[in-house]
This record gives C-alpha cells, sequence and structure tokens, in this order.
C-alpha cells in the first residue's frame, strides 16, 4: 500500500513541480515584456520630446 | 572541380580521385598519430591496467574467468576507443587543421568516413594488443576460434567507431565538449559493447551456437544502422 | 488562450483516471495494492517514447528548413520527455522492490528504459551547453535523430532476449479498461503540458529578439511590445 502510495506522490509532486516552473518562467516573461514596454515608451517620448523641441 | 576537360575518361576516373582524397586523409591522421604518439601510450596504458587488473583476480576459478574476460575486454576497448576518437577531433580545431580540413574540396561525409576508417584501426590495433595480452595473462581461451573472434571484432569495432566518430565531432563544437563525449556515446553505445561481450563469452563455449550467431546479427544491425546515421549527419555536425 | 480551456477537461480526465485507479481497478492477488503503480507506470514509458518520437521528427523538421519554431517543440517535448523517463524508471523501481524484492535488474527492457533516459539527458546536456540557438538547435537534432535510430533497434534486440520484465500480462478486462484510461489521460496532460511550454519558448524567442534589438537608439518599435498568443 505505501509502495502504491509513494509511487503516486512521487509523480504528482513531479507534474507539480514542473507545472511550477512553467507559472514562473511564464511570470519573468512577462515582467521583462513590460519592461521592455516600458523602455520603448520611454524611448519613444524622448523622440516625440527632441522633435518638439526642433520644431 | 571540372572535370569537363576530361569527359570522355568518364565515371571511374572520378572514383578514384575520390579514393585518393579518402586515403589521403587518413593517412594524415594515421601519420600525424605515428609522429606524435598523443594517444596511444594513454589507450595502451588503459588496456594493460585492465588486462593485469583482470589477471591478478586469483579467487576466480577458469569458468569464472571465461564468463567476465569478454566484458572487461571490451569495456577497456570501448574507454580506449574513445580516447582515441576524442583526440582526433580536439586535436585538428586546437591546432586551427579543422577549418582546413573543412575548405578541401570534398563532402563532409566523405570526411566522416575517412575519420570513421582510421577510428575502426585504432580500435583495432587495441584490440591486437589487448587480446594476445589477455590470453597470455589470465590462460582465457579468447582465440579458441580465431575467425569468430575476428568477426566479433570488426563488427564490434565499426559499429562503437561509427557512433563515436558522429558523436566525438559533435561534442568537439562544445564548450568542454570532450567531457560530453563518452557521456553522449555510452548510452547508444551500450548495446554494441553488450553484444560484442556476450559473443565473445559464447565464442569461448564448447559448440557455436545459434545464440553467437544472433548477437553477432545483431551487431551488424548496430553497425549499418549507425554507419549510415553517421554518414547521413555528419553533414550538418560540421557546418560551423 | 485556447490551453486555459483545455484545462478542464484534462484535469477531469486525470481525476477519473485517478479515481478508477483507486477505486475501480480490482486489487492484484499476489501483490497487492502496489500493482496498481502499474497504471502510471506504462503511462510514462509510453510517454517517454512518444516523448523521444516528437523531439526525433521535429529535430528533422528543423534541419529542413532551419525554422527555430520545429525546435521549440523539440526543446519542450525533450524537457516533458526526460521527466517520464525518470519517472518511468522511479515507479517501475518501486514496482520492482514489491514484486521481486529488488531495485533493479539489467533485464533487456530496463536497459532500454535506462537508455532512453540516459539519451534525453546527453541531448539536454548538450542542448544546456550552447548558447546560439540555431547552433543548438541543429546539434540537438543531430543527437535526437541518432536517438531515434537507436531506440527501436534496442527494443527489437529485447525482443530477441527474454528477461524478467513482465511483456503484456494477462491482465482482468477491468484492469486493462483502467490501464487505457490510466494512458489516455495522460497523454491528455502531457499534449497540454506540451503545448503550453511550446509556446512559452516561442515568446522567450521573440522576447529576446526585441531585447537585442531595441537598445538601439536610432531604432524602436513601432508598436507597444505585446506577447502573441
Amino acid at each position: 500500500m505505501s509502495t502504491f502510495v509513494t509511487a503516486y506522490l512521487l509523480v504528482w509532486a513531479a507534474i507539480f513541480w514542473h507545472v511550477l516552473r512553467l507559472v514562473a518562467r511564464q511570470s519573468r516573461l512577462e515582467q521583462t515584456a513590460r519592461a521592455l514596454n516600458n523602455q520603448v515608451q520611454e524611448m519613444q517620448e524622448r523622440e516625440e520630446q527632441s522633435v518638439a523641441r526642433a520644431a | 572541380m571540372d572535370y569537363g576537360a576530361r569527359g570522355a575518361v568518364g565515371r571511374h576516373d572520378k572514383e578514384r580521385y575520390v579514393t585518393a582524397k579518402l586515403w589521403w586523409m587518413m593517412h594524415k591522421d594515421l601519420a600525424s598519430e605515428w609522429r606524435a604518439r598523443r594517444v596511444w601510450p594513454a589507450m595502451l596504458l588503459l588496456g594493460i591496467v585492465v588486462a593485469l587488473m583482470f589477471a591478478v583476480q586469483m579467487g576466480l576459478s577458469p569458468e569464472q574467468k571465461q564468463e567476465t574476460v569478454g566484458s572487461l575486454l571490451w569495456l577497456a576497448i570501448f574507454f580506449a576507443g574513445m580516447l582515441a576518437m576524442d583526440r582526433s577531433f580536439v586535436a585538428e580545431r586546437e591546432e586551427g587543421c579543422w577549418e582546413g580540413l573543412l575548405s578541401y574540396p570534398v563532402s563532409p561525409t566523405a570526411v566522416y568516413f575517412a575519420k570513421l576508417a582510421v577510428n575502426a584501426i585504432a580500435l583495432a590495433a587495441i584490440q591486437c594488443v589487448l587480446i594476445p595480452l589477455f590470453v597470455a595473462l589470465s590462460d582465457v581461451p579468447l582465440l579458441e576460434r580465431p575467425w569468430a573472434m575476428l568477426a566479433v571484432a570488426v563488427l564490434g569495432n565499426v559499429g562503437i567507431a561509427a557512433i563515436g566518430t558522429l558523436l566525438s565531432g559533435l561534442a568537439a563544437g562544445i564548450r568542454h565538449g570532450a567531457n560530453l563525449s563518452v557521456l553522449l556515446v555510452l548510452p547508444l553505445v551500450i548495446p554494441v559493447v553488450l553484444g560484442a561481450a556476450e559473443a565473445t563469452r559464447l565464442g569461448m563455449e564448447e559448440t557455436l551456437d545459434a545464440a553467437w550467431w544472433r548477437w553477432c546479427q545483431l551487431l551488424g544491425a548496430f553497425a549499418v544502422v549507425f554507419t549510415t546515421a553517421g554518414a547521413v549527419l555528419f553533414d550538418f555536425v560540421v557546418e560551423d | 488562450m485556447h490551453s486555459r480551456l483545455w484545462c478542464i477537461p484534462v484535469a477531469a480526465l486525470v481525476a477519473a483516471a485517478i479515481l478508477a485507479v483507486c477505486l475501480v481497478a480490482p486489487t492484484e492477488e499476489t501483490m497487492g495494492d502496489a500493482q496498481r503503480i502499474v497504471y502510471i507506470h506504462v503511462a510514462m514509458a509510453w510517454l517517454a517514447l512518444v516523448g523521444f518520437l516528437i523531439v526525433g521528427a521535429a529535430g528533422a523538421m528543423y534541419l529542413r528548413g532551419r525554422n527555430l519554431l520545429w525546435d521549440h517543440w523539440a526543446q519542450a517535448a525533450a524537457e516533458l520527455g526526460w521527466l517520464c523517463a525518470s519517472l518511468t524508471l522511479a515507479t517501475g523501481s518501486l514496482w520492482a522492490h514489491a514484486a521481486w524484492n529488488t531495485w533493479w535488474t539489467w533485464d533487456p527492457r530496463l536497459l532500454t528504459s535506462f537508455i532512453l533516459w540516459a539519451a534525453y539527458s546527453g541531448y539536454l546536456l548538450v542542448r544546456g551547453s550552447l548558447d546560439d540557438p540555431h547552433r543548438r538547435a541543429r546539434l540537438g537534432a543531430v543527437l535526437a535523430i541518432v536517438g531515434v535510430f537507436d531506440v527501436p533497434l534496442v527494443i527489437m534486440a529485447t525482443r530477441w532476449f527474454r528477461g524478467m520484465h513482465p511483456t503484456s500480462p494477462g491482465m482482468d478486462p477491468t484492469m486493462r479498461l483502467v490501464l487505457w484510461l490510466s494512458v489516455f489521460s495522460f497523454t491528455g496532460l502531457f499534449v497540454l503540458l506540451l503545448a503550453i511550454r511550446r509556446r512559452q519558448l516561442r515568446q522567450e524567442g521573440l522576447l529576446a529578439d526585441l531585447e537585442r534589438q531595441t537598445p538601439l537608439e536610432d531604432r524602436y518599435a513601432k508598436e507597444r511590445t505585446c506577447l502573441p498568443s
């Protein structure tokens, strides 16, 4: 009985760990995307400002 | 290569040209090893150590020795062979010869076959030393049926060299790849080493039965599959 | 995102399979409850093999067109497949201890499982030590294709040589049904996780491309960065 329980717990722990890794990676990905977005926005604003100053 | 001017001579001439190139590449590897003696001392030392360790087993009966000698022999052959195969690629990359070899006007498949031949010869050479050594030190009837031993040795050599050459070439392009190459080859070569060990053991029995044949067929199948895979895939390995 | 929709039915299927394994499947006389491990062990072994075929096929497709999208399938399948191969060995070991009182034997089929696991490990190690995506994809593909040549040969070899590992056991029809349910549901879970991971890899690739372009002051993205699905 205990062997069976151990086996199943092992399998589910492994699946759980894999899913957790997926979720962690996804949140890191979205964090990077947001940072990149902010960077692009800043550059756009700077460009607009320099265009406005030139005009 | 413009064969236009020699068109009348035909295909036969072209084939001889390729064979000449193959022979040149093999000769280059063999000659450089003969001159530099980089790998041979290590290979021989490995083989001698294994043979000695086997020979000093005093507690083993002759039957037990006969049972186990096949595995030890082929393990020693495999590891010694991997030493040679690694060096054949790493040395070229270190000396900058790799780019030169790739710019040589011959297809990567030909390079593969040349390296395969050299590595098979290296394995054969180590066998020529190890088998008599085992026989002399431990008194095992390895050469009871010389032609059987020869057949197993040839098939095993081609199988190990085929997969070893491909994967050593692959690992040579990776940082710290030399450490990886044995690790990559080992799982794929287990059936070959196992088969060769079993066939060697069965070759020492009183009668050569169907089991020995089956193992030889297995070895043959692996040799064919690995050589084909290597010939097809080596193109992709050398792209950089 | 379509994968969110699939989560519910897959989860339901897996839950049904687990319940079936625990409650519906009859207890075997000789081994008792430990025999139930076989339902998950067979599923994991099957998935490990399928995963490896996917890695090999995706690698071959990459080599044909040099499209990195195929490589994403290969990596996702390799990660999941490695997990399945490891679990095959682990659950098999536990089963073996219960059945034969030994953790491991060098029976041909166990040898094959070990070779498969080692091939996966080698593949992931090689991928891990290369940074350039195309180089990584190319060398990985070569390794995977060699492995795909090798594994069926080893399986055929095991058919020639009998061993301790049970071949298709004469199973009770209820047991067979539960086995099929288990394999089917875990395959569903495998496919779902594969699709999610593959999409994530594609997003990571696109993001890495954008990151490389953006720091140049004289070029910037005309639109905001969105994560395509």
